[in-house]
């Protein structure tokens, strides 16, 4: 019902979020992932390369390249490559779909165990 | 579109002598075109020079730097997994996005091994094809009939209690030949026999090449239909059809995954796994295959056809819910929308009118959610509304 991989989901609601934020490469999403969750969250790059592959097939996520270069590069050495990832608009709507998705999920849980509060505020 | 800024980097000397190493056997065991290998080692180089510079400014020399960013990383054979199972996702898709056409290598299949059981019992004949070109045809009986109008499908019949006697153990595989001209490769494991034969039933021979799929299924049957093409045909170019196909019995499998595809191991399992696998390359779509099981007969069509022919239109009282599940939200158009995004989100969500989808709609009034889906969407809306409304 809710998918096959709760964890590729959870990851994808992840990187959504963070790209809501603004535009980011692969290391600096795992940096911002850890440091939002105090290191709970741990996007590795086995997970998260091949997710944002899988998001920018679908169109979620659009990619560009970015030159990088050494402050002591001479002129004309070429500098390493930085792939930017930002979210379409396809994206911002998928993730307002999984923020209601995992709220409605959350209600649904909490009825079952009878715990938390169900969300105060949008 | 590239952009040029420029960085302040750590000195990256033995950093990224030990990068690029690990990058190099990355590469090799990488699995993808060559932009795609290019983009992606571009990718992870970065990844592992930003981190191998954080920690050497959190104080580690080069070497552990870069050593311990690798470590991070984990294992190029893992990490190259999870992009081959990416990869192996869309081809998954592109694979069930099998033409109509694919329905014929049900028939085709069953009437190769039909002309192999024919060699087998004239063992000395060159080639099974050519030795009886006209068998096929001749016992292929005509029954492409046009379906509903207004739902074209296709349907597969199998009749398990028909008198064939057993078959041979086939190998087989669908190729391209020629361009264009789709062509079955089919090799007799037993007798060693082998041929190719083109949907249009000539003559055909060529060398057959090792096959990938369906290694020692064993089919047994015959198609029925005045001319086996025709029928081909008709499902192919979408005006629709009917093949009744004898299927008496398979023996064996491949790893090919018939249980996660159907879950048993039945004949049914074993007829939709070749119609759906043997078909799988240069053919046009139409979109998702799926198939019903019909007790007799197993039907196999587009999912679009059978989504139209079980769409419904359902209301739902809805007011309960909205009150339980969103009762953060003060204003009653809102917490709809709510409902329907949640919805449209959880079930099958490319679906939906709202998503860009052609499939279902869901629209509210008056405490009533009213839903035009097919079955399977209907289902899960429900299962979804009983929880949100759940004490």
């Amino acid at each position: 019902m809710f998918g096959r991989d709760s964890q590729r989901e959870a990851a994808e609601l992840v990187v959504l979020s963070l790209l809501a934020d603004g535009p980011k490469y692969g290391y600096l999403l795992s940096k911002e992932a850890a440091g939002r969750s105090e290191g709970a969250v741990r996007l590795t790059p086995g997970v998260l390369y091949p997710l944002l592959k899988a998001l920018e097939e679908k169109k979620l996520v659009s990619a560009t390249w970015e030159e990088v270069k050494a402050a002591d590069a001479e002129e004309g050495e070429a500098g390493r490559s930085r792939k930017w990832y930002r979210l379409t608009a396809k994206g911002k709507k998928r993730f307002e779909q999984s923020v209601a998705a995992h709220r409605a999920y959350r209600a649904v849980m909490d009825a079952f165990l009878g715990g938390g509060e169900k969300e105060a505020s949008s | 579109m590239k952009r040029v800024e420029q960085e302040r980097e750590a000195s990256v000397g033995s950093v990224g002598d030990t990068i690029s190493a690990w990058l190099l056997g990355f590469e090799r065991v990488m699995v993808g075109t060559n932009d795609e290998k290019r983009e992606t080692r571009a990718e992870l180089e970065s990844h592992l020079r930003d981190r191998a510079r954080d920690l050497m400014l959190a104080g580690l020399n080069a070497d552990e730097a870069a050593r311990r960013a690798i470590d991070e990383l984990g294992e190029a054979a893992e990490i190259a997994a999870s992009y081959r199972a990416t990869r192996v996702d869309s081809q998954r898709r592109k694979v069930m996005q099998v033409a109509a056409i694919g329905l014929a290598a049900g028939a085709a299949v069953v009437s190769v091994a039909a002309m192999l059981q024919g060699a087998r019992a004239t063992p000395t004949m060159a080639s099974p094809v050519m030795a009886q070109p006209s068998m096929v045809a001749s016992s292929a009986v005509a029954s492409v009939e046009q379906a509903d109008p207004t739902l074209t499908r296709t349907t597969i019949e199998v009749d398990k209690s028909n008198e064939l006697m057993a078959g041979d153990a086939v190998s087989l595989r669908l190729v391209k030949v020629d361009g264009q001209t789709v062509a079955l490769r089919a090799k007799n494991v037993e007798m060693g026999l082998s041929a190719a034969v083109p949907l249009t039933l000539e003559d055909y021979r060529a060398p057959v090449e090792e096959s990938e799929l369906l290694a020692k299924t064993t089919v047994t049957g015959k198609v029925e239909g005045a001319r086996v093409v025709d029928a081909l045909r008709a499902i192919a170019d979408g005006s629709g059809g009917k093949i009744r196909v004898s299927l008496e019995r398979v023996e064996s499998m491949t790893e090919c995954g018939v249980e996660n595809l159907i879950g048993n191991r039945s004949w049914k399992g074993v007829a939709l796994m070749q119609v759906m696998e043997e078909l799988s390359e240069g053919l046009p779509e139409c979109g998702r295959i799926v198939a019903r099981d019909r007790g007799e007969f197993l039907e196999i069509g587009p999912a679009r056809l059978f989504d139209a022919r079980e769409t419904r239109f359902v209301a739902y009282r809805v007011e309960g819910v909205l009150g339980r599940a969103f009762s953060y939200e003060a204003d009653e158009t809102k917490r709809a929308e709510l409902l329907r995004g949640t919805l449209s989100a959880m079930v099958y969500r490319d679906d939906w009118a709202d998503n860009g989808g052609s499939i279902g709609e869901m629209h509210y009034a008056g405490g009533s959610l009213f839903v035009k889906a097919p079955e399977r969407h209907q289902h899960m809306v429900a299962w979804v509304l009983r929880k949100l409304s759940a004490e």
